[in-house]
């Protein structure tokens, strides 16, 4: 099964958009995804809840041997993912790719 | 119980008789006045729970009257349903703007009458209730805020060192604390903890966790796996739902030896001999279960060399304009004349930049002549 491309268009991250996010996640998990990339192109704010599904949907996708990943991550989100120590983490990567595109 | 009160203010006699009759039925008490005047009397006596109130009074404007009304504080939540003609429905909306909340068209429907003022008689008492109930959590919210408060451990004074401390979160209760103490070791600690999300929750976890936090500290010093090992009975992500940064650092007072451990957290800023420099964490946050481990840093501080510890609703790296309060952190910590005046201008840095939705804690260490 192919890679499930997952949008956060509001430009944050916080804990509804994060609640969304994690149970897009798992939709994919449910449909069998090889791969779950995060479309981070627009986030301009990450707030500790937002931080908080990343790291959950990680673990999930983990968990299940799927890889997850964060595409086209923002400044905001990078110095985040940095000054907490979970930029190592996570893999990140610029887009250009295709996949099913849902979006938060 | 006792039978609410209709007032109805209404020249026309006959009318006025009939709505009495209509009301008095159906279980209300009713006053009522031919006149303007004769009902401003009226609401002296005593404050009606509805008024119907002709718009077209011999001495008065019914709209003028309602606007009178609507002046008085008991009256401002009192419903007043305008009693109108034909062709009134100009008059109409200039009484809604005013703060009719329905009108009735004369001749009426007794039993529309009826519906409407009984309607608008249980939305005021859902009303009421509700700002009841919102009151008295209101006011539990802010007995909880107290006693999260007494629990921020501070010192009015500590040898050879000065501390400035001050807590803000965002509603009565934050998933921020901070506090410093004279640990069991004599040495002088110091913490900003925040646990990741707001409001109850968050704020209970804050408060036991800091607990556990300052007994760690006191019976073994800055152990990384001590204080990740008792805190995570409160912080884990998958269990919990919960996680959190954690800066702590102790101070020996006498030789200037600072221990530090940071998982996660906005990097302390050192201003070290005149020079500022940020101090990233080692580790990630506790509880998230992925990253790397805390390790402890050793740093020297002389006499007149600051810390400020502060938590993300201070400086919050997520947010665009980062560089800007970044900017003024280090300004404000390399020239404020005292760790107070340091405190004061972080703070207004941040909420002139409108972090307005995110905890505020902070503490300013400076080293003293022992």
């Amino acid at each position: 099964m192919a890679t499930q491309v997952i949008g956060i268009e509001q430009g944050r991250l916080d804990t509804s958009s994060g609640d969304t996010l994690e149970r897009r996640v798992a939709d994919a998990l449910a449909a069998g995804a090889s791969e779950v990339a995060v479309s981070c192109g627009t986030l301009a704010l990450v707030d500790s809840s937002g931080l908080g599904s990343l790291v959950r949907s990680l673990k999930r996708c983990r968990a299940q041997g799927v890889s997850f990943k964060l595409l086209d991550v923002t400044k905001p989100l990078l110095r985040l993912l940095e000054m907490t120590r979970l930029a190592s983490a996570f893999e990140m990567e610029h887009s250009s790719r295709s996949g099913a595109k849902t979006s938060v | 119980m006792s039978r609410p009160l209709v007032l109805v203010v209404d020249d026309d006699i006959l009318l006025v008789a009939m709505a009495r009759s209509h009301l008095s039925a159906a279980g209300y008490s009713v006053a009522d006045a031919q006149l303007g005047a004769e009902a401003l009397d009226r609401l002296d006596e005593r404050t009606p729970d509805a008024i119907l109130l002709d718009i077209d009074l011999p001495d008065a404007c019914g709209i003028d009257l309602l606007q009178r009304f609507k002046r008085r504080p008991e009256l401002e939540s009192v419903p007043v349903l305008m009693l109108t003609g034909k062709d009134d429905r100009e008059s109409i909306v200039r009484a809604f703007e005013a703060g009719a909340i329905d009108y009735i068209r004369k001749p009426y429907i007794h039993y529309e009458m009826l519906a409407r003022v009984g309607s608008q008689l249980r939305i005021g008492a859902l009303m009421h209730e509700l700002s009841e109930r919102n009151g008295a959590m209101t006011r539990e919210l802010d007995v909880a805020a107290r006693v999260q408060r007494s629990f921020l451990p501070r010192v009015a004074e500590v040898a050879g060192a000065t501390v400035a401390q001050r807590y803000r979160p965002t509603t009565a209760l934050g998933g921020d604390m901070c506090g410093h103490f004279i640990a069991a070791d004599g040495r002088l600690a110091l913490f900003v903890l925040d646990i990741a999300g707001h409001g109850s929750g968050a704020a209970i976890v804050a408060v036991a966790a800091s607990g556990v936090l300052q007994r760690a500290i006191n019976e073994r010093g800055l152990d990384a796996a001590t204080l990740r090992g008792e805190l995570s009975a409160f912080v884990d992500i998958e269990r919990t739902g919960f996680y959190a940064t954690l800066v702590v650092c102790m101070l020996d007072t006498r030789s200037g030896e600072l221990q530090l451990l940071n998982w996660g957290h906005p990097p302390p800023l050192l201003l070290e001999r005149g020079r500022t420099r940020w101090l990233s964490a080692s580790g990630s946050p506790l509880g998230v279960g992925i990253g790397p481990a805390c390790e402890l840093q050793t740093l020297a501080l002389g006499e007149g060399d600051r810390l400020l510890l502060y938590s993300d609703g201070v400086c919050d790296v997520a947010r665009d304009g980062f560089e800007l309060r970044a900017q003024a952190l280090e300004l404000a910590l390399r020239d404020e004349p005292t760790p107070a005046a340091v405190a004061e201008a972080a703070l207004a840095a941040a909420a002139s930049e409108t972090i307005e939705d995110d905890d505020m804690s902070l503490l300013v260490l400076q080293r003293e002549a022992v």
